[in-house]
């Protein structure tokens, strides 16, 4: 059984109302949880960036063995830090976790290599409040890409048939890290799969949850920093083993 | 003879092993006592062996062990790999609070706040 959801398809720049549209509270109640693995390099200017719109951010070290977690406290993030590297899913779990004992209503989750603009999200999260969504997510292909490479185009087009048909949902992108979820979602939703598979489970349990979903636009900023971390087909295999030893082992 | 009595030693050895073990992971366990129980016996009566493999189709008493053996692997591997994903995820509780604990101690909530503004 599918829940409702509804896919607002919108051909508009991403550019959206200030900070007034959306309100204080609702800036004041959103954490932004990053999840980071050696971004050492890039973290503390994005983390910066990060807090011009959402002051409340938590960067979670998903075991780091350069100084991810010093350079994320410097710019002003909570940090938690996973000992052992566990993965990305794991990691964005953390950081649920901290944000609702912190009190969240709202989560964004942001990648830490600066992919991603806040503005997006806050622009997102502006139309999840007006339109009612429990769940906001970023599609690129309703946006903007930078820079994107042919061969991943045609990945994700790939991923995203896939991720339409298993899941029912008619959504246009496919494992893009931004995302809002509201805190009614987050305390229906548990990541189990710790590595790449999440942002398939992810969509796969909202999917399942009967919590109202909807997408806007995003830009992606691909450069070679980002590009080199990206995923490659062979990741892909690796996502659909652990999707189906999941499903095996339920 | 002396094949024999070697494999003798390691079946017997193999099914001590899996007596022990029976508690710790009863699925493995279990194969491991089959297999060299049934290894036992063969090795001492290799005629059965082949009266059994031509009875179910199969040329020679060997090809059939080649073929239950393939089939008992990939059932333990199966086992084990379950084993493993339930391992994953108790690790990651453990970490998962560990670090959550730890990161309670680095940002502690001002005592004067009600409602987590700052």
């Amino acid at each position: 059984m599918h829940g409702e959801s509804e896919s607002q398809i919108d051909s508009g720049t991403g550019v959206d109302a200030g900070i007034g549209a959306i309100g204080l509270d609702a800036i004041s109640g959103a954490w932004v949880v990053m999840p980071a693995f050696n971004e050492g390099q890039p973290i503390r200017a994005v983390v910066e960036q990060v807090r011009l719109v959402f002051p409340r951010v938590v960067v979670v070290d998903d075991g780091s063995s350069d100084d991810t977690a010093a350079q994320a406290r410097a710019a002003g993030a909570d940090v938690v830090v996973h000992p052992v590297n566990l993965g990305q899913g794991a990691a964005l779990q953390t950081g649920f976790d901290w944000a609702l004992s912190r009190g969240a209503e709202w989560v964004i989750t942001l990648d830490s290599d600066g992919q991603h603009d806040p503005a997006d999200a806050r622009a997102l999260l502006a139309r999840a409040l007006r339109q009612g969504w429990d769940v906001g997510l970023g599609s690129r292909f309703l946006g903007q890409t930078e820079g994107m490479p042919t061969s991943r185009r045609w990945l994700l087009k790939a991923a995203l048939q896939f991720q339409n048909v298993t899941t029912g949902l008619r959504l246009t992108d496919v494992h893009n890290g931004l995302r809002v979820l509201s805190r009614r979602a987050l305390q229906r939703l548990r990541i189990r799969q710790n590595r790449m598979a999440h942002a398939s489970e992810i969509v796969s349990l909202i999917a399942d949850s009967g919590l109202k979903v909807g997408e806007g636009p995003v830009t992606i900023r691909y450069t070679a920093y980002s590009l080199a971390k990206g995923q490659s087909a062979l990741g892909a295999v690796h996502i659909l083993f652990d999707l189906l030893m999941a499903r095996l082992s339920r | 003879m002396i094949i024999s009595a070697v494999l003798s030693l390691l079946m017997l050895g193999a099914l001590g092993i899996g007596i022990v073990a029976r508690r710790r992971s009863p699925a493995v366990a279990t194969a491991l006592v089959l297999v060299s129980a049934l290894g036992l016996v063969f090795v001492w009566t290799p005629d059965a062996l082949t009266h059994i493999a031509n009875r179910v189709g199969v040329g020679r008493g060997t090809d059939l062990v080649l073929y239950l053996w393939t089939a008992i692997s990939f059932l333990v591997m199966a086992a084990l790999a379950v084993q493993l994903r339930h391992l994953h995820a108790k690790l990651t509780e453990v970490v998962r609070r560990l670090a959550l604990m730890q990161a309670r101690q680095d940002h502690p909530l001002p005592f004067d706040s009600t409602d987590g503004r700052s």
